[in-house]
């Protein structure tokens, strides 16, 4: 554990926030809402659903008051993909009535903030802090769907005001709102300043209440908001308060899902100056802190060079620091992405080696393992996608000596059919993966251009790495 | 002038300013076994029709069967270009590395013809380069397939897959160098931004000494890297076509289009801590479905049975 010193230097470095600490810490007095964690740290994953000229960006923008990607020339472009995660918070006035009191801040707003409107200036409370999730990275995305659990709590589907409702790829996105498990939609009318005054905005209010009968987001909100101008922004993020607060185990052993590894050294830079890797990802349950020990699974590995064979070696170390964008934190709860700093060689980092990987407590993580028995289940025809011009060809039977991508939570490898009998078939891992018996893993066969679900399997048996 | 940008096209006008590469011409056939489906080691294709296993009985192994390619003469070729290289390599066909695939392979890093072979099957990258390479192109009509296909064999180079931030991609109109964005559009690097002030005479030296009025076609855009210090030489990595289709990193096409020559360069990276972000690869770890996922009643029904699946 860092030394209160120590822990003070880290905290000071924004003293406008709350102010951390590791002595006599408890998880277990820790809520979403702690107000030493939604300080720092967003809790609450908010999922932005709709197509790009629906104005996206422009909302999170309007939430978050930051744009999604910086570079030396600010872009005009919206782009979704590059945009990830962006934090915000969001404060409630005590003095102004609602909606106009709750009140959208950037991530590393001061805990004490002055309300804007001119001659109230109350100090405002600080009520949530969320992270906006467009793209969570799809092997988070896969994740999801294997294990059933959302990464996100709640998702924003945008609608344009300015077209009727529903255009085709809206039927997609509420598609894609029911895949993700979300039970909590609020959906945006957006652009609405376009046709206040031609009196289209009920119209369309009418539509979309006629487009979600039966689905999931049959009873949500529709808020009629302009994110160019500003309006109703404060009613959408009275609605986000009014997400129930999701239930997080804050006391079982930590379980992060690295989605992103890298090395930030200048090349070339002394040893002496070196930091250590860094990884980020998605925590999925318990806590992580400053100090403490962690392993990362399967971590690396590498071949025997008399044998050939796949060997692994966790790596072991310590954290030496956490953030949640740029906001240290001295310890850290599941929501957003969360950066860990380890005390670790950074060229193990380096340029999303880890990526997929498991980081925890030392000994707490599944199994690394090199073969597999599964039972599977194989589709009788291809699902469609649209980009591929094949018909719904029958799916084949596994085949010896075949190589299948095979995602097992996060994480993705290559899978060698080593022996079929009837529906149990022992594949090997052609890199050395974290598994348990009983996981779901599924199975994708390259055709035509891309690779293809064909099925699924169960763990029955795995086959342990040596070390 | 996609074709111009084949490695086999430019690398013998630059090969002193790119790294080692041995480039291989790939039998006819390989064309057809790449475009087979499932990724399979070459032996284990059979001339007779073995797709027709639909029932789930046992098909009869295959001992008695003709395997249908036989590139050993390829593989002679390959595994002495692999022990040259210290046997490490890092592949390319015609235009793309399998860089898609890297879940299979960490790194790219190929050390045998079998993670070769499965890289190059695997790839949908690839597999772009062997059927539909010339889509989009005006310059192109008729076959959107390449010809004849080369697999070129670079030394691997550890500090190229590894010190990213060193990789620029420039945009070149007329002749003339008009733009460079960071190749890693992902990643905030903090000592880019003071590094940039010495990359920049470095790159533009490098356009005016070796590229400038020499490459087939007035306007392109090319790649570099820089070695890291003390060496700081900077290295040409690859060409692209001058087309929407080139990923413009931190640029934007329209921007690239409209940028006069007659300005200074816009040298584009990322200035600010991002935070951490997904990678813009993942995609490419998970089946076709999950990314176009539209008609996601299947999808949803797929996963609901398997999730719901419990072994009795």
């Amino acid at each position: 554990m860092p030394s209160a010193e120590e822990q003070k230097e880290v905290m000071g470095r924004q003293p406008e926030l709350s102010q951390q600490s590791l002595d006599g810490f408890d998880p277990n007095t820790l809520t979403p809402l702690s107000e030493d964690v939604i300080s720092r740290q967003a809790t609450v994953n908010i999922g932005t659903i709709g197509h790009v000229a629906h104005g996206k960006s422009t909302v999170v923008k309007a939430v978050t008051g930051i744009n999604p990607v910086k570079t030396s020339k600010e872009k005009k472009r919206n782009i979704t993909i590059k945009l990830g995660y962006a934090n915000a918070k969001i404060f409630k006035c005590p003095t102004c009535p609602p909606p106009q009191c709750f009140i959208p801040a950037m991530f590393n707003t001061e805990d004490a903030m002055r309300c804007k409107v001119e001659g109230c200036e109350s100090i405002c409370k600080l009520v949530r802090h969320i992270s906006f999730v467009d793209c969570p990275g799809h092997d988070l995305l896969m994740a999801t769907m294997i294990t059933g659990a959302s990464v996100m709590d709640c998702a924003l589907l945008l609608i344009a005001a300015n077209e009727t409702c529903p255009q085709p790829q809206t039927s997609e996105h509420l598609a894609s709102i029911e895949i993700m498990k979300l039970d909590h939609i609020i959906i945006l009318q957006n652009k609405i300043d376009i046709i206040m005054k031609d009196g289209t905005a009920s119209q369309q209010y009418d539509q979309i209440k006629d487009f979600v009968q039966g689905t999931k987001a049959e009873k949500s909100p529709i808020i009629p908001i302009s994110a160019q101008l500003g309006y109703n922004i404060d009613v959408l993020c009275d609605y986000i308060c009014r997400i129930p607060i999701p239930i997080r185990d804050f006391t079982c052993p930590p379980k992060m899902s690295i989605v992103r590894s890298f090395d930030i050294n200048k090349p070339g830079c002394s040893p002496s100056d070196l930091q250590g890797g860094v990884v980020g990802g998605s925590l999925l349950s318990g806590v992580l802190r400053v100090g403490e020990k962690v392993e990362i699974r399967p971590g690396m590995s590498g071949k025997d060079k008399n044998t050939g064979k796949r060997k692994c070696t966790s790596i072991m170390s310590r954290i030496v620091s956490l953030k949640a964008e740029q906001n240290d934190l001295l310890y850290a709860v599941p929501g957003g992405l969360v950066a860990v700093g380890l005390k670790c060689d950074p060229s193990l980092t380096r340029d999303d080696h880890l990526n997929g990987q498991f980081l925890g407590h030392p000994n707490k993580l599944p199994e690394v393992v090199e073969e597999v028995v599964i039972k599977f289940y194989l589709l009788r025809r291809l699902l469609g996608v649209v980009s591929d011009n094949t018909k719904k060809e029958k799916v084949s039977s596994l085949k010896k000596e075949e190589i299948l991508l095979i995602n097992i939570s996060a994480n993705s490898v290559g899978g060698k059919v080593i022996e079929k009998k009837k529906s149990m078939a022992k594949i090997q891992f052609l890199m050395p993966a974290c598994a348990s018996v009983g996981d779901k893993i599924t199975l994708s066969r390259k055709i035509v251009k891309n690779w293809r679900l064909i099925g699924w399997g169960e763990i029955d048996k795995v086959t342990k790495v040596q070390q | 002038m996609v074709d111009n940008c084949q490695i086999q096209c430019w690398y013998p006008q630059f090969k002193k300013i790119t790294f080692k590469v041995k480039i291989i011409e790939l039998p006819s056939e390989f064309r057809n076994y790449l475009e087979e489906d499932g990724v399979f080691m070459p032996q284990n294709y059979y001339v007779e029709d073995d797709q027709d296993s639909n029932s789930d009985e046992e098909s009869i192994e295959s001992e008695d069967k003709t395997p249908k390619y036989d590139f050993s003469a390829l593989e002679e070729e390959i595994k002495a270009t692999v022990d040259e290289y210290d046997e490490k390599v890092f592949i390319k066909l015609n235009w793309s590395a399998p860089r898609d695939a890297n879940w299979l392979v960490p790194n790219l890093h190929c050390e045998s013809t079998q993670e070769i072979y499965s890289l190059l099957k695997s790839s949908v990258f690839i597999s772009h380069d062997v059927s539909a390479a010339y889509q989009g192109c005006v310059d192109h009509e008729g076959n959107s397939a390449p010809e004849k296909l080369y697999l070129a064999l670079k030394k691997y180079h550890h500090n190229v897959r590894t010190h990213r931030e060193n990789e620029f991609r420039c945009f070149v109109k007329e002749n003339t160098l008009i733009c460079v964005t960071q190749r890693d559009t992902q990643v905030y690097y903090p000592s880019l931004e003071t590094q940039l002030e010495q990359f920049k005479p470095l790159i533009l030296d490098f356009f005016n000494d070796h590229l400038q009025g020499h490459f087939a076609d007035p306007s392109f855009v090319f790649d570099i890297y820089i070695d890291i210090p003390p060496n700081n030489k900077v290295w040409l990595v690859d060409f692209n076509p001058w087309h929407s289709k080139t990923d413009p990193g931190l640029l934007d096409w329209s921007e690239v289009m409209a940028h006069p020559t007659s300005d200074p360069v816009e040298w584009r990276i990322i200035t600010e801590e991002t935070g951490v972000r997904a990678n813009e690869m993942s995609q490419y770890k998970v089946p076709a479905e999950i990314v176009e996922a539209p008609n996601s009643d299947e999808v949803k029904q797929f996963f609901d049975d398997m999730r719901g699946a419990t072994s009795e």
